[in-house]
């Protein structure tokens, strides 16, 4: 598997106000306070009903303020179990790719959606639209590389980044790409210009060289993917994609779970929102399956992910995590401790029987969850 | 060891196809019943449905190809005896398309609109209006296509037919282009009485009705009158229906008899004043103007017991209460049951006779009612000894049904009367 991450926003609770920020990280913590600030030039990000879904959306701020969707790996390691890679050295060559919305505003700002994170906070190389309808990919060297009017204004685009880090000598590149197009390209470069890519991720969000003064319309984000470009399963972007969630619509079998309330399980978890007063609780054993909504009409699927966001009670648990078509394929996620909640995602780019997903096994295959 | 999951989420990264629409499929199912319950006679029944029906996709921003939003509608009116009855079907469907990048839009409409009657003492008018109207709108259309499919069934009892049909049926677009809006249109209307014979439109319907004539000749032609001189009695048509009802204005009950003895049998009740005074003359009067009561009185012989008790059951639970009649000559009456029957005979082993009466009037237009005047005129004139006393009575009778041809019978009976002493 090399997509290791899609978020559509779908799932983080509806578009009221709470006094929470949301982040999402790879390394399976998760803030038990999920719900978004409903914002504006408050410096909050907010989550909205968009064309495509559900949105967030970020009001341009300068570079002191901003909030990030961040995706971060585990700390120490390049390793995520999402990616079976039992090597730290061949994730070097990574995509990401997210919608964006650039608003029709008067304002023409140099606004940074992409960095690069060699640190909690620390950005390396950023890719900003550049005032208002270019493109600019910033490297470690701060070198600027830059194209014009790639965007429009008004309207949604599809930005994909491709980095790649040569560790020790020349051969990194980024690149970037709007709706299935290429349009920058550093070249090869020393990769003295690059950062290493450490132990944490990306980010994604909108950090302005000022203030926008036109607040009419705001920038929104949607449908990100992470993809290690493996060159076997992967050898670059993939294109303008939609995250399309299907929620749990039924229990299936086998159904050993215990919901906190009623007699459905898929009931209990299949929210936009979530609160820890509705859940299922499984011990050593217990095995749910779900089926969920089906998908409509595509051309291809590129990975199916299932994700779950657990607690621990008594004691540590250990939880297996994925979905089965008649054949099991599901991956330990390891012990889940007490106290913290925790978001656990599996990302599958095939069905369990190894073939390239279709509209029809998505909407066949049953998801899964298992305490072991 | 215990674990708890709050949220289970699957989110599926996927290619939108040229044209496909990538959201999770959307229906909207709309189903609809409404029924009507008994109404009783003379009152309006109407039967309004009003519908909305509204699908909304999400849209990729990669463009949109097919969205679809099949309405199905039908709406079915079954009355018993009303004297008017409509059914407004009223249908609005539209279907807005939202993008950058718009693909051949079809908007298909097809819509049922039928009223039937299953049992009808009369039916003076029906009224079927079809109104529709549909939009389609597409911000960047590439090309427009909107097919428009009707069919109106309109069948009824009654001699007019009339079938309107209000359509609009408009398509805008951004962009100009050519506009193709096929128009098929079938329209059938069958009368069993009486209709017209040729209809025809100038733009595309074309109507052919086709209509019996009952033959003249089928109905009876015999001649009561036998001897010479004075006049032949006119012919009576007979005009004999196979149902006699009664019916409950406020249950509902309906119960069926055989039809009674074949002859209208009246008892007219008025006032008159006879004043005898001291020369032993006699002086009669009356007003024509007071009120005449007629009371029609039925026989019903050879009925089964079951039926017997199901009508003494309803006389009793009727009596003194307007009810409804249909009488063996298909003419409607409200009426009020006056007496029940004094005694039910048992004829013959498992037969039975019996009587009731009623008093009451026909429903508007079903029945001219015989107008029974009486004129009497007293004179005392000449001798004390001799009195005329002319005592005259005119009856007209007349008889007319929206589908009958009028026939008048006029009766004229003049009676006088003489005192000559001895």
């Amino acid at each position: 598997m090399t997509v290791f991450r899609i978020d559509g926003f779908e799932t983080y609770g509806d578009t009221g106000t709470s006094n929470a920020d949301i982040e999402t990280h790879l390394d399976d913590s998760f803030q038990t306070s999920h719900n978004i600030v409903s914002g504006g030039l408050s410096g909050n990000k907010s989550l909205v009903a968009a064309t495509t879904g559900f949105a967030i959306r970020f009001p341009a701020l300068g570079s002191a303020q901003g909030d990030f969707v961040t995706y971060e790996f585990p700390n120490g390691s390049y390793r995520h179990k999402n990616l079976k890679v039992s090597t730290n050295a061949s994730i070097d060559d990574i995509v990401c790719g997210f919608r964006v919305y650039v608003p029709n505003i008067t304002d023409n700002l140099d606004v940074t959606l992409f960095q690069c994170l060699t640190g909690t906070t620390t950005a390396a190389t950023t890719v900003s639209i550049l005032a208002g309808t270019g493109l600019r990919i910033r490297d470690a060297g701060s070198t600027n590389h830059d194209v014009t009017s790639v965007l429009t204004k008004g309207q949604w685009h599809y930005i994909e980044v491709e980095y790649k880090m040569a560790p020790g000598s020349a051969g990194g590149y980024m690149k970037a790409y709007v709706d299935g197009s290429e349009v920058l390209d550093t070249g090869t470069v020393n990769i003295t210009s690059f950062t290493f890519f450490s132990q944490y991720g990306c980010r994604l969000g909108v950090q302005a060289s000022g203030n926008q003064t036109d607040t009419s319309e705001f920038y929104e984000l949607d449908d990100v993917y992470i993809l290690w470009v493996d060159g076997v399963n992967d050898t670059g972007p993939i294109g303008p994609c939609k995250v399309v969630p299907l929620v749990p619509d039924a229990d299936a079998t086998p159904n050993d779970w215990t919901p906190s309330s009623g007699s459905d399980n898929y009931a209990m978890i299949d929210g936009q929102g979530w609160d820890t007063a509705t859940y299922v609780e499984g011990t050593s054993g217990d095995d749910d399956h779900y089926t969920t909504v089906d998908l409509g009409s595509v051309d291809s699927v590129h990975a199916v992910q299932f994700t779950t966001i657990v607690q621990g009670q008594t004691s540590a648990s250990d939880l297996q995590l994925g979905c089965d078509n008649g054949t099991a394929d599901e991956q330990d996620m390891g012990s889940v401790g007490t106290g913290s909640v925790v978001s656990l995602h599996q990302c599958h780019e095939v069905d369990p029987s190894g073939v390239a997903w279709t509209q029809s096994s998505v909407n066949s295959v049953e998801s899964t969850q298992r305490v072991v | 060891m215990p674990l708890r999951s709050y949220q289970y989420t699957v989110q599926a990264l996927v290619v939108p196809s040229s044209g496909a629409d990538v959201s999770r499929s959307a229906s909207s199912d709309l189903g609809l019943s409404q029924s009507s319950v008994y109404v009783p006679f003379g009152e309006i029944l109407s039967s309004d449905l009003g519908l909305s029906d509204e699908a909304f996709f999400l849209i990729a921003p990669s463009g949109i190809s097919f969205v679809s939003d099949d309405l199905s509608l039908a709406q079915t009116v079954e009355v018993f005896g009303y004297e008017d009855l409509s059914s407004d079907l009223s249908l609005s469907q539209s279907v807005v398309f939202q993008g950058p990048l718009a693909y051949s839009t079809q908007h298909v409409n097809f819509l049922s609109d039928s009223v039937s009657f299953t049992y009808g003492v009369r039916n003076l008018s029906v009224e079927d209006d079809l109104n529709l109207t549909q939009t389609l709108r597409s911000v960047f259309p590439q090309n427009v296509s909107q097919t428009l499919n009707l069919v109106d069934d309109a069948d009824r009892l009654n001699l007019t037919a009339e079938n309107t049909i209000v359509l609009v049926d408009a398509v805008d677009w951004a962009y100009g282009g050519d506009a193709v809006s096929p128009l098929n249109l079938v329209q059938t209307v069958v009368s069993n009485f009486e209709t017209i014979k040729s209809v025809t439109h100038d733009n595309i319907v074309t109507q052919a009705a086709a209509w019996f004539v009952e033959s003249r000749c089928a109905r009876s032609q015999r001649t009561d009158f036998h001897g010479t001189g004075g006049v032949a009695p006119e012919p009576e048509r007979l005009n004999y229906k196979s149902t006699f009802l009664l019916q409950s204005k406020i249950t509902g009950e309906v119960v069926q008899l055989r039809n009674p003895e074949t002859d209208n049998r009246y008892r007219h009740a008025f006032e008159r004043v006879n004043r005898r005074f001291f020369d032993n003359s006699l002086d009669l009067y009356a007003d024509p103007n007071w009120v005449t009561t007629r009371t029609q009185l039925y026989t019903i012989v050879a009925n089964k017991r079951e039926d017997m008790d199901t009508l003494w059951q309803f006389l009793q639970d009727n009596l003194g209460m307007e009810v409804l009649l249909k009488d063996w000559k298909g003419v409607t009456w409200n009426v009020i049951i006056t007496d029940p029957g004094q005694l039910y005979a048992e004829d013959q082993e498992g037969y039975w006779t019996v009587d009731f009466e009623v008093v009451g009037e026909a429903l508007d237009g079903e029945f001219i009612p015989a107008e029974l005047s009486l004129d009497h005129t007293v004179s005392r004139a000449g001798s004390i000894w001799t009195r005329s006393v002319e005592d005259m009575v005119v009856l007209t009778e007349s008889a007319g049904r929206n589908y009958d041809i009028e026939i008048t019978q006029d009766t004229s009976l003049t009676g006088s009367a003489e005192f000559t002493i001895v």
